[in-house]
C-alpha cells in the first residue's frame, strides 16, 4: 500500500522545490537591459513647460545630465569620477557686463530708498537679458543658457537661446576657442531644431576647461572673430553675448 | 536808597546768582559727566551700577562663549568637508555605505557617521546633501496638484531607480511654497490611501506625466504605476514599492513638513521612500562625490545693541556709541586675513581716516607684525623666576624673588614659573598623547608622532608665530630702539627677559618634568598613558627633560616675542600719537587744528564712557605705556620725539607753543574742562591712570593716546595670519588664530600625491599615520590644544557667499562680523578666480619657482615653489610679510574690464554660505547690497559753546574724505566747500546689513 502520507510530503517537497527553482533562476537570470524611461539622450525631451507657470519653458539639468549638476546663479557645478568641474557664466548687453542678469545702470538710482522687496520687483520689470535655465521665450527678455554635459568622457555643450534673442539680436554666431589668444572657431548659431520658443544647438570637440588657467571658452551672440579681437584689444563694443568660460 | 539796603539788594541778587550758578554748574555736571561721577556726586544708584557692571561681565562671558562655539563649530565644519573630501573612503563611511558584501547595522551605520557630526554648546553642525532635485509646489496650487507632484515624483523616482539599474538614488525634494493650504489634508492620508490614489487616478497623473515629459508615454507611465502600487502580476512576491514608514505621523502639518525628499533603496525591497529632510541620506545612495556638505546651526557672533543705553537704561550701545568706544564691531571672524574693503562699512570716524594721511612712516622695525595686547602680564610670571639662576657649586641657586615680603624658594618659583601656564600645556600634552594612544598606532610611530605632536601643540599654545624670522639681527635693533624709547619703562618683565640665563632654562626644564611625571599619575587612565609612552618612547626620561628645556626655550623665545610685540605696539601707539599732536601743531590752519583736536578730545571721553570696566582696564593697561612715551614724567613735556619725520628744536618749540594756545584758548576750555573731569573720573573707578599730571596740556596728549590705541587696534585685524588660518578678532584684544595643526609635517604635495595615487611610500606612510592622526583629532576637536586646522583644508580656498537675487554679489575671501545669527551651509565648489600671476605687485601662482625681492630689490633667499594648489588647479597667492602664502582670488569685477585676455583660476574651494532669514538692523555677518544711501551718524555733537566748530562728518566712497563744513578742513588741505559737495554717498551701514 502506498503510503499517502509519503507522497504527499513528496509531493510537497517537490512544489517547494519547483517554486524555489523558479524563483531562483528568475533571480539568476540576467535580465535584458532595460532601455532607460526617465533619462533621456534627446535635448528636446528636456525642454518642457513649467508645470508652475505655462508661459515658461525649463531646461530641466536634472534629467539632462542624470542629476550631475548642481546649478548655481553664474555657475555650474558638473560631479563625474573624476572629480569636480565648473562652469562659469556672464554677459554683455549692449557692451554692459553682467552676471547673470542684465539691469539697466539707472536702476540702482532709480531704487535710491527703496526696500529690498520693492527693489526686486522693480528689477523684474527692468531686467532686459538673463543667463539661465528658465526661459520666457516671448516676455521681450533675452533669454539664454549653455548646458555642460558628459558625453563618451568629454563634455559637449548644449545651447539653448528663446525667441526674444532671436528676434532682438541682429545674428548669433558661436565663438570657441582653446585659448582666445590663438585659433578661434566660428559658425552661425542653428535656428533649425527647438521647441517651446527655445531653439537648441550644440558644441563639441573642445576643452579649454582642461587647462589651468583657464583661457578659452564658448561665446554666443552678435559676435565674430574680429569683434572679439577688438574686446581683447580693450576697444568698447555696442555687442550682446552670453559667455561661458 | 540807604547803603544798607543796596548792600541786601546785591546780597541778594549775588545769592541769586550764586545759588543759579552752582545749581545749573551741578546739572551741567551730572549730564556731562559720566556714570562714575554721577554716583560720586550722588546722583546715581550705586548698587544699580554695580548690578550694571555685574550684568555686563555675564553678558561679555555669554557672548564670548557663544562666539567660540561657533568659529569651532564653523572651523570642525570645514575640517570634515576638507577631510571627507580628500580622502574618498571616508566619503563612503559618513554616507553610512556598506561594502554590499558586509552587512552593517544601523547601529553600526549610526556609529560610522558620528564623528562628523557635532554640537558645541547650542551649534550643531552634520552633514547635508545635495544630489536631489528639489520642485517646488505653488502657494496657489490646489490639493489635486499637490498631490499630484507628489504622485509624479513617487514614479519619477521608480523610473529613475530602474534607469540606475536600482542603485540607491536620492531623487526630489518637494517644497510645498509658504502659503500652501492643503498640507493638512494631505496630512490626513496614510500609506495606504496613497497607494490607492495612484492606482485609482494613475491614467489622469500618467496623462500630466507625459505632458510635461514627452519622451514617457501614458501606457508605460501607468505599468510603473502598477509596480510601485503592487496591481502587477508578481506582486505575490512584492507588492507595493512605498514606503512612509520614514515619515513621522502628522507629518505635513509639522514644521519641517513643508519639505519631504523622496528617494529609492534596492535594500532587499526595491522601494521608493518618502523622508524628511533632517534624516539626510535617508537611502545611503552614493551620492556624487561632491554633493556634499555641511551644515552649521546657530551660528553666532554676538553683538548687543539697546534702544538707549545710559543710566538705568538698557545694557548695550547704540551702534554709533560702540563704535566710538571700539572703533571695530565686536567679533570679526577672518580667513588669512582681513579684506580690507570691507571695514569701510563702519569706519565713521573722519580722524581715523585723517590719519591715514597723517600718520606717514612708523619706525622701521617692519619686519615683525601682529600685535598681541595684554599678554604682558602672562610673561611676568613666567619670567621673573628665571632671572638671575645661576650655578653656585654645581648646584642651581635661584635669584631673589620676595612675596609679600618673604623670599620665596628657588623651588617654588620654579614651580610657579611652570604653573603659570602648566594648566595649559599640561592638558596639551595629555590630550595629544591620549590621542596617540587611543588610535594604537605602532610603536615606531608613536615615538616620531608623539614627539612631533607634543613640540607642535607646544608652539600653538606658545604663539603661532616662529622666533626664527626675527633673527639676531632684528633683536637687537629691537632691543635698542625699544630700549631707547622706553627710556625708564623699567618694566621688569621686559628688562629681565634679556637676562634670562641658561641656566635659568635648564632649571624650569627640571621642574617641568618632574610635574610631568606627577601629572600622569592621577588616574588609571593616565597612569596607563605614563607607562605606554615609557614603554614605546626609549629614553623616555631624558626625553621629558629635553622637552622640558626645550619648552623653557620655547618659552624664552615665545615671551621675548609677546613682550617684543608689546613693545612695539606701545612704540606704534606712541608714534602714532606723536605724529597726530606734531601735525596738529604745525601742518594744520588754526581752525583745522581746532577742528581736529576738538574732535579727539570728544572721541577719547567717548571711549572711556562708553566701555564697561573691565575692558577698559584691558585697554588703559596698554595705552599707559603709550602714554609714558608721550609725556616726559618729569616734566609732563609732550615729547615730539622719533617719528620719521626730524623735528628741529625751534620746530619743537612752536609745536608745543601752539598746542598749549590751543587748550587755554576760551573756545575750548570749556570742553577741555568737561573731558578734565572725565578722565579724573575714570582714575576714580579704581583704574590706574599713572599719569599724575593732570595738566591740561597733558590731557590732550593722554586722549591723543587714546585715540592712538584704538586706532592701533582697528589695525591688529589687517595683519594677517598665515596660511590656512582663521582669525577672531575682538576690540583692544589680540587676533585669537585658529592656525594650522599638522601632525606629522606631512605636506600638500604629500596628501596631493596620495589621493591621486602618485604617494611614494614614505609619503603614503606618513600621510596614512597623519590621517589617522587627523580623523582623532576631528573626534578631539574643541578641547585645550586641539583647536585649528588641518592641513586637508589648504587645498581649499575659503569663499564667502554673498547675497543672490536680482543682483549677484561676488564672492568674496570668508570673513563674518558681528552681529550676526544665522544658520550657515558649506559645499565644495570651485571659484572663478581673476587677475592673472604679476610679480611686481607680489602675485604668484602655484607650481612655478619665484626668487622673491625685497622692497630694494635685493633677493631675501626665499624661493617658492608652493605646490599646486589642490593638486589639480593652480591658484594665485601673495606673500605676507612674516613669508606665508595667502591665497589670492579676485572676483570679476576686481579686473577693470572682463577681456577675452584675462585668465581665470578655477581651483577648489569651500564655499561657506550663511542662510540668513532676516537680514535687518541687528544682523550684519556682511556688508549686503546696497547703493550706499545709509547716512552713518555723521554728526560731532559739540555743545553750543562750540558751534562754530561743529562738523557734519561725511565718509565718501574711496579715495575717503573726511569733510567738515563752516570751512574747516582736515588733513588733506582741501577745502571745505569743495568737500562738501563732493561727500555724496555714505558708505557706513554697519549694523545694517543692506
Amino acid at each position: 500500500m502506498i503510503n499517502m502520507k509519503k507522497i504527499i510530503i513528496i509531493i510537497g517537497l517537490v512544489l517547494v522545490l519547483v517554486v524555489a527553482g523558479i524563483f531562483l533562476i528568475s533571480e539568476l537570470t540576467p535580465k535584458p537591459t532595460r532601455e532607460k524611461v526617465f533619462f533621456t539622450d534627446n535635448p528636446s525631451d528636456w525642454v518642457y513647460e513649467s508645470p508652475t507657470d505655462p508661459a515658461e519653458v525649463v531646461v530641466d539639468t536634472y534629467l539632462a545630465t542624470e542629476g550631475s549638476l548642481k546649478t548655481l546663479k553664474s555657475q555650474q557645478d558638473y560631479f563625474t569620477s573624476e572629480g569636480l568641474t565648473s562652469f562659469f557664466y556672464q554677459g554683455m548687453y549692449k557692451g554692459e557686463e553682467f552676471d547673470s542678469e542684465y539691469l539697466p545702470a539707472d536702476f540702482f538710482n532709480k531704487t535710491r530708498g527703496m526696500g529690498l522687496s520693492e527693489k526686486r520687483a522693480l528689477a523684474d520689470e527692468l531686467v532686459a537679458m538673463s543667463i539661465g535655465h528658465e526661459f520666457d521665450p516671448h516676455d521681450g527678455i533675452i533669454n539664454g543658457f549653455v548646458l555642460a554635459r558628459e558625453e563618451e568622457g568629454r563634455f559637449v555643450f548644449y545651447i539653448f537661446v528663446d525667441e526674444d534673442w532671436k528676434r532682438e539680436l541682429e545674428f548669433t554666431n558661436i565663438l570657441w576657442a582653446n585659448d582666445f589668444r590663438g585659433k578661434i572657431s566660428q559658425r552661425p548659431f542653428d535656428f533649425s531644431s527647438g521647441q517651446n520658443g527655445v531653439y537648441i544647438d550644440k558644441i563639441e570637440n573642445i576643452g579649454w576647461y582642461e587647462a589651468s588657467a583657464r583661457r578659452g571658452g564658448i561665446v554666443i551672440g552678435e559676435i565674430s572673430q574680429s569683434s572679439l579681437v577688438a574686446l581683447m584689444r580693450g576697444d568698447e563694443q555696442d555687442i550682446t553675448y552670453m559667455m561661458v568660460r | 536808597m540807604k547803603k544798607g539796603e543796596a548792600f541786601t539788594l546785591a546780597t541778594i541778587i549775588k545769592g541769586i546768582i550764586v545759588f543759579f550758578v552752582i545749581v545749573s554748574g551741578w546739572r551741567i555736571m551730572a549730564d556731562l559727566s559720566s556714570t562714575p561721577v554721577q554716583y560720586l556726586l550722588g546722583n546715581a544708584n550705586i548698587s544699580q551700577f554695580d548690578q550694571e557692571m555685574q550684568e555686563r561681565f555675564n553678558l561679555t562671558q555669554q557672548m564670548n562663549q557663544n562666539a567660540v562655539n561657533s568659529v569651532n563649530g564653523l572651523i570642525f565644519a570645514v575640517n570634515s568637508l576638507a577631510y571627507i573630501d580628500t580622502y574618498k573612503e571616508e566619503k563612503d563611511k559618513v554616507l553610512g555605505l556598506f561594502d554590499p558584501n558586509v552587512f552593517k547595522t544601523p547601529a553600526e551605520r549610526k556609529k560610522l557617521q558620528e564623528p562628523y557630526m557635532r554640537s558645541f554648546g547650542s551649534v550643531d553642525i552634520k552633514p547635508t546633501y545635495y544630489d536631489r532635485e528639489t520642485v517646488f509646489v505653488s502657494p496657489s496650487a490646489t490639493y489635486d496638484e499637490g498631490l499630484r507632484e507628489l504622485a509624479i515624483g513617487t514614479i519619477n523616482c521608480w523610473l529613475i531607480f530602474h534607469d540606475k539599474d536600482t542603485e540607491n538614488t536620492n531623487c526630489y525634494s518637494i517644497v510645498f511654497e509658504d502659503g500652501y493650504k492643503h498640507l493638512p489634508a494631505i496630512d490626513k492620508l496614510s500609506e495606504k490611501d496613497f497607494l490607492s490614489y495612484l492606482e485609482k487616478e494613475k491614467w489622469n497623473i500618467c496623462y500630466y506625466l507625459s505632458e510635461r515629459f514627452k519622451h514617457i508615454p501614458k501606457d508605460t507611465c501607468a505599468n510603473e504605476v502598477e509596480d510601485i502600487t503592487g496591481g502587477s502580476w508578481y506582486s505575490i512576491f512584492n507588492s507595493e514599492n512605498l514606503n512612509w514608514e520614514k515619515l513621522p505621523d502628522d507629518y505635513f502639518t509639522s514644521r519641517e513638513g513643508q519639505q519631504v525628499s523622496i528617494c529609492a533603496n534596492n535594500d532587499g525591497l526595491n522601494e521608493v521612500f518618502f523622508h524628511a529632510d533632517s534624516l539626510g541620506n535617508a537611502c545611503e545612495a552614493d551620492t556624487n562625490r561632491l554633493s556634499f556638505g555641511y551644515k552649521v546651526n546657530n551660528f553666532a557672533l554676538p553683538q548687543e545693541f539697546a534702544e538707549r543705553s545710559g543710566v538705568g537704561g538698557a545694557i548695550g550701545y547704540l551702534s554709533e556709541e560702540w563704535l566710538a568706544a571700539y572703533g571695530d564691531p565686536n567679533y570679526i571672524l577672518f580667513y588669512e586675513k582681513f579684506p580690507q574693503e570691507e571695514a569701510t562699512y563702519w569706519e565713521m570716524d573722519s580722524y581715523q581716516v585723517g590719519f591715514a594721511a597723517i600718520i606717514g612712516t612708523e619706525i622701521a622695525i617692519s619686519t615683525l607684525s601682529v600685535i598681541t595686547m595684554g599678554l604682558g602680564r602672562i610673561a611676568a610670571p613666567v619670567i621673573r623666576p628665571l632671572v638671575g639662576v645661576v650655578k653656585v657649586g654645581g648646584k642651581l641657586v635661584g635669584g631673589t624673588v620676595k612675596l609679600a615680603g618673604k623670599i620665596v624658594p628657588f623651588k617654588q618659583q620654579m614651580r610657579a614659573a611652570v604653573g603659570a601656564v602648566g594648566d595649559v600645556f599640561l592638558t596639551a600634552i595629555k590630550n595629544s598623547a591620549r590621542f596617540i594612544l587611543r588610535r594604537g598606532v605602532a610603536a615606531d610611530t608613536i615615538e616620531e608622532a608623539g614627539e612631533i605632536i607634543i613640540k607642535e601643540t607646544l608652539r600653538k599654545r606658545l604663539g603661532k608665530e616662529a622666533v626664527e624670522e626675527l633673527g639676531e639681527d632684528s633683536i637687537l635693533l629691537m632691543k635698542k630702539k625699544a630700549a631707547e624709547a622706553f627710556g625708564s619703562l623699567g618694566d621688569d618683565a621686559f628688562d629681565s627677559a634679556g637676562r634670562i640665563t641658561t641656566q635659568g632654562r635648564e632649571a624650569f626644564g627640571g621642574e617641568f618634568s618632574r610635574v610631568m611625571q606627577g601629572t600622569f599619575k592621577d588616574s588609571a587612565e593616565d597612569r596607563l598613558i605614563m607607562n605606554a609612552l615609557k614603554r614605546d618612547i626609549p629614553n623616555f626620561d631624558s626625553v621629558i627633560r629635553d622637552l622640558g628645556t626645550t619648552m623653557g626655550k620655547e618659552m624664552y623665545d615665545a615671551t621675548w616675542k609677546l613682550l617684543a610685540r608689546a613693545a612695539l605696539n606701545t612704540q606704534r601707539t606712541a608714534n602714532r600719537a606723536n605724529n597726530m599732536l606734531k601735525h596738529a601743531a604745525l601742518d594744520m590752519s588754526e581752525a583745522e587744528r581746532k577742528g581736529f583736536l576738538i574732535g579727539i578730545l570728544r572721541d577719547s571721553e567717548t571711549m572711556l564712557t562708553k566701555m564697561s570696566p573691565n575692558e577698559l582696564r584691558i585697554f588703559l593697561a596698554n595705552q599707559r605705556k603709550a602714554q609714558k612715551l608721550i609725556l616726559n614724567q618729569e616734566t609732563g613735556e609732550f615729547i615730539l620725539g622719533q617719528t620719521g619725520r626730524e623735528f628741529t628744536d625751534e620746530a619743537k618749540k612752536q609745536a608745543l607753543r601752539e598746542l598749549k594756545n590751543f587748550v587755554t584758548s576760551t573756545d575750548v576750555r570749556a570742553l577741555v574742562s568737561r573731558t578734565e573731569r572725565m578722565y579724573l573720573s575714570v582714575a576714580s573707578r579704581g583704574l590706574d591712570m599713572t599719569n599724575p599730571l593732570m595738566k591740561k596740556r597733558h590731557l590732550l596728549a593722554m586722549a591723543v593716546g587714546v585715540i592712538a590705541t584704538r586706532l592701533e587696534s582697528m589695525e591688529a585685524k589687517y595683519y594677517p595670519i598665515g596660511t590656512n588660518a582663521m582669525g577672531l578678532k575682538t576690540p583692544y584684544l589680540h587676533t585669537a588664530t585658529y592656525g594650522e595643526f599638522n601632525f606629522l609635517d606631512v605636506s600638500y604635495s604629500d596628501i596631493n600625491n596620495f589621493t591621486d595615487g602618485i604617494a611614494s611610500t614614505d609619503q603614503t606612510k606618513k600621510v596614512e599615520s597623519h590621517k589617522e592622526l587627523a580623523k582623532q583629532f576631528l573626534e578631539d576637536y574643541g578641547e585645550p590644544g586641539l583647536q585649528g586646522m588641518l592641513p586637508e583644508t589648504n587645498r581649499y580656498y575659503l569663499s564667502l557667499t554673498k547675497d543672490k537675487g536680482w543682483f549677484d554679489q561676488d564672492p568674496q575671501r570668508f570673513h563674518l562680523v558681528s552681529p550676526c545669527q544665522t544658520d550657515i551651509l558649506l559645499e565644495v565648489s570651485s571659484c572663478e578666480c581673476y587677475y592673472d600671476e604679476n610679480e611686481e605687485s607680489g602675485v604668484y601662482k602655484t607650481g612655478k619657482k619665484y626668487e622673491i625681492k625685497d622692497g630694494e630689490g635685493k633677493p631675501t633667499g626665499i624661493f617658492l615653489d608652493y605646490d599646486h594648489f589642490d593638486g589639480d588647479s593652480t591658484m594665485l597667492y601673495s606673500i605676507d610679510n612674516e613669508h606665508n602664502a595667502i591665497k589670492e582670488c579676485h572676483p570679476k569685477s576686481f579686473v577693470e574690464t572682463v577681456s577675452f585676455a584675462n585668465p581665470i583660476y578655477t581651483p577648489l574651494c569651500i564655499q561657506i554660505n550663511p542662510q540668513v532669514e532676516n537680514f535687518g538692523e541687528d544682523n550684519y555677518c556682511y556688508h549686503g547690497i546696497s547703493d550706499f544711501d545709509t547716512t552713518f551718524k555723521a554728526v560731532v555733537s559739540i555743545t553750543e559753546v562750540l558751534a562754530p566748530f561743529a562738523c557734519v562728518v561725511f565718509v565718501a566712497a574711496p579715495p575717503l574724505i573726511p569733510v567738515c563744513m563752516a570751512g574747516v578742513g582736515m588733513a588733506t588741505g582741501v577745502s571745505g566747500e569743495v568737500l562738501k559737495e563732493a561727500a555724496i554717498d555714505i558708505p557706513s551701514q554697519w549694523p545694517s546689513h543692506d
